[in-house]
């Protein structure tokens, strides 16, 4: 199969990733595999900025001056939108392992959104807050 | 376990970014001095480090679960095994050592 057939077959009009053959279920799918694996190489950054630690107090100044820019508090918002969003799916992965609302999939995930949705206007306000004081 | 560790994440890193970022909009948590505070209270430490092994342990393991959904061999998938437990505590004990500076050594 080349290439161009390989990817109409994976998404294509025909093809369950085809965004309109996307059931509720699996855009929750999609996203927390995408955001997973975005949050699990930030974890890496992360370490890599925390060792400016080893270099000293000025030194992990420089790196917070450069980490507290807007641009930086901007990232960090969305991280935390990732973070909430893989937060988010996940509870419901484990509200239907426990059997919790199993017949009403649909409620659960609408609930979950509408959760999400609030922390992450709690988030936008704390880097809006940073971004203009 | 990628469900028991999914649990304790949301508890850890709840409590991490509320004191890392929101405990306190005005000052800046981030500083030095703020931040030896927080690493030499006990819990807090425990929070940080329990948060590291779980979310390293979290995280790898998915990353190896969406790995084997396209690598299917299984000697390719042991190499994978061993790749990521390799990672794995390598990037912990850098993170456990990441305090040194605070914790004196």
């Amino acid at each position: 199969m080349n290439l161009a057939s390989k990817m109409k077959w994976l998404f294509g009009k025909n093809s369950d990733l085809y965004p309109a053959n996307m059931p509720l279920g699996m855009w929750f799918w999609a996203a927390r595999r995408i955001t997973g694996v975005v949050v699990a190489l930030y974890l890496f950054a992360h370490l890599y900025v925390l060792s400016t630690f080893w270099s000293g107090q000025s030194a992990w100044s420089g790196m917070m001056e450069v980490m507290t820019s807007d641009l930086f508090v901007f990232l960090d918002f969305l991280l935390l939108g990732a973070v909430i969003a893989h937060a988010v799916t996940g509870v419901a992965v484990i509200c239907f392992d426990f059997g919790v609302g199993i017949r009403k999939h649909k409620l659960v995930y609408w609930v979950l959104a509408a959760v999400g949705i609030v922390l992450l206007i709690g988030a936008a306000y704390g880097a809006w807050y940073l971004i203009t004081h | 376990m990628q469900r028991v560790t999914a649990i304790l994440i949301i508890v850890f890193l709840g409590i991490h970014i509320y004191l890392t970022h929101f405990a306190n909009l005005d000052i800046d948590l981030l500083d030095w001095d703020k931040v030896e505070e927080r690493v030499q209270a006990l819990p807090i430490l425990l929070v940080d480090y329990g948060l590291l092994v779980t979310a390293m342990y979290h995280g790898l393991n998915g990353l190896r679960m969406v790995a084997f959904d396209f690598v299917i061999a299984r000697m390719k998938r042991r190499a994978l095994d061993v790749a990521f437990w390799i990672i794995g505590i390598f990037a912990t004990i850098w993170g456990l050592a990441i305090f040194g500076p605070f914790l004196g050594f």
